[in-house]
């Protein structure tokens, strides 16, 4: 029993990883741009196609291949803003979006998965993984490739913290979130800062996505089940919050992972989206919501 | 310094400013006063570049900067202190004074946050706290002190006296003297009539978007029309 529980909770963990990289950057863009990103899925797709492009048809590293993911779903990041979400704004004046923003991501979900399927096919594709071997932990074992999301998910997501708490530009970020109007009085460029926050959640998105892609297989829709599942994970942890959306998705992951012991592993996906409901309906601010969550 | 000429402004499709003129010369304070619903914090919003002005200019140091950005306008030397000080009140106090420097270099951060620090103790020793933390007038101060970092030539603030304790705004307004005898120019936008007549060069009076009055504080003192209108004041009453 103590086995079980030992190997699921380090399952668990080791999956946390993932969805921290995948939900962290779906939070901070939602709480800096109040737009949820319905294509983030996709970024996370394109990660997945970086890396195959790199690693089977160039022949590069692996580590190359995870670059260029970041690299590329960045740039792409870059210009979401100035392409799509400012031109909406300018014609909205000041009118609120409504739902606006959630119909232009989708929009741009659904872009760019029939894009991904006119240039790459359906077919799935399997990448060679980063780094081969299995840690035997006694209790589990664990692939180097796992252990190495979590790895990468760790250094990147202390390295986004540092960036949100001390680097000036971390702080016009959180500035942003927290007050758009005082933080254009303080000079930060508010166009400037959304863009660089799309890129940099979705960049995190597409890191996972190559990282992943050895584990699963890469075609179009890869990222979208990810999506729908980080956004309970939002949502538990407190829309626009992405230091509880990484403490939220250790917990829905390891909750998924020890449910095994107790129900069905048929049942086992559904268990985010029963504590989703569960947490809209006793405290829809989220576990660490903030009282003025815009 | 700054001027508006006929502006005409709102939200939305609301027209709050119907023919708005002001101008502030260099080194004044100018106040604004009026009724509820009047346009002041609009007028202020508008010459800030929060809001576009639907007509006429918004004109700094002889150039047109109507429908520029919040942030374009504070990097050519205007400081804006929203009603509640626009503190961002989760972050440490001393965060709110980096941040007060985002257009600056490091070093002259630095050193204006060391001036800060020297002028006000209190928020030396309470740095890591939330700005939250800190008293309503201490807040106060803590915006204007933020807004100081980068030395503006002119402060824009929307009634920096509000829901302030008495002897709060007497510190509040004591620091704005002071910093007006060193050169700031000020457009202070107030409910508090008393408070602002006490300490302006120039008054406007904004009714239902439109200028009723300009003039030194004395000869809106001096007038029984606007005392009665806008002051509360029974007509005869001395001020």
């Amino acid at each position: 029993m103590l086995e079980s529980l030992l190997e699921f909770l380090i399952q668990g963990l080791v999956l946390g990883g993932l969805y921290a990289l995948f939900a962290v950057g779906l939070s901070l863009i939602f709480g800096v741009l109040d737009v949820i990103n319905v294509a983030h899925g996709e970024f996370f797709a394109i990660g997945g196609y970086l890396a195959f492009a790199a690693v089977v048809l160039l022949h590069l590293p692996g580590a190359l291949g995870v670059l260029g993911a970041a690299v590329g779903t960045f740039l792409l990041g870059l210009a979401v803003y100035p392409l799509l979400i400012a031109p909406l704004k300018r014609r909205l004046g000041g009118r609120p979006p409504g739902p606006l923003y959630l119909v232009l991501t989708l929009g741009l979900s659904t872009f760019l998965q029939s894009s991904l399927l006119a240039i790459a096919g359906g077919d799935y594709l399997r990448v060679p993984p980063q780094v081969s071997g299995i840690l035997d932990l006694g209790v589990t074992a664990v692939s180097h490739q796992r252990l190495l999301v979590l790895g990468v998910a760790a250094a990147l997501l202390t390295a986004l913290f540092a960036f949100l708490r001390w680097h000036p530009q971390g702080l016009a970020v959180r500035a942003v979130s927290l007050n758009p109007d005082a933080a254009q009085a303080m000079g930060i460029d508010l166009p400037r800062i959304f863009a660089l926050t799309l890129a940099l959640g979705v960049s995190l998105a597409g890191v996972g996505g190559a990282l992943m892609a050895p584990l699963f297989t890469v075609y179009p829709a890869v990222g979208f089940p990810l999506t729908i599942k980080a956004f309970a994970i939002t949502i538990l942890g407190g829309m626009g919050n992405p230091a509880g959306a990484l403490v939220a998705s250790f917990l829905v992951s390891v909750a998924e992972s020890l449910s095994v012991m107790v129900i069905p592993s048929q049942w086992q996906s559904l268990i985010a989206f029963a504590v989703m409901i569960v947490m809209l309906l006793i405290r829809p601010r989220g576990l660490f919501g903030r009282g003025d969550a815009r | 310094m700054l001027a508006l000429e006929g502006v005409r402004g709102g939200y939305g499709k609301l027209e709050i400013l119907q023919s708005a003129s002001l101008d502030v010369p260099d080194g004044a304070i100018v106040g604004i006063i009026g009724p509820n619903g009047a346009g002041k914090s609009t007028l202020l919003k508008t010459a800030f570049g929060y809001l576009r002005p639907w007509a006429g200019r918004v004109v700094l140091d002889g150039r047109e900067i109507g429908g520029r950005r919040p942030d374009e306008i504070m990097r050519r030397g205007v400081g804006y202190l929203a009603q509640a000080g626009g503190l961002f009140a989760e972050m440490t106090v001393h965060d709110n004074l980096v941040l007060g420097g985002y257009t600056i270099s490091r070093a002259a951060k630095r050193r204006a946050i060391e001036e800060v620090y020297a002028r006000f103790p209190l928020f030396r020793e309470r740095r890591r706290q939330p700005a939250g933390a800190l008293s309503g007038g201490e807040q106060r101060l803590l915006a204007i002190a933020r807004a100081l970092i980068v030395k503006p030539r002119l402060l824009l603030l929307d009634e920096p006296s509000a829901a302030l304790a008495p002897r709060f705004i007497d510190d509040i307004y004591a620091t704005l003297v002071g910093l007006n005898r060193d050169g700031l120019a000020m457009l202070i936008v107030e409910q508090n009539v008393e408070a602002i007549l006490a300490v302006a060069h120039r008054v406007f009076v904004l009714d239902l978007g439109r200028n009723a009055f300009d003039g030194t504080p004395a000869e809106l003192r001096g007038s029984d029309r606007i005392r009665r209108l806008y002051l509360g004041e029974d007509e005869g009453e001395p001020a």
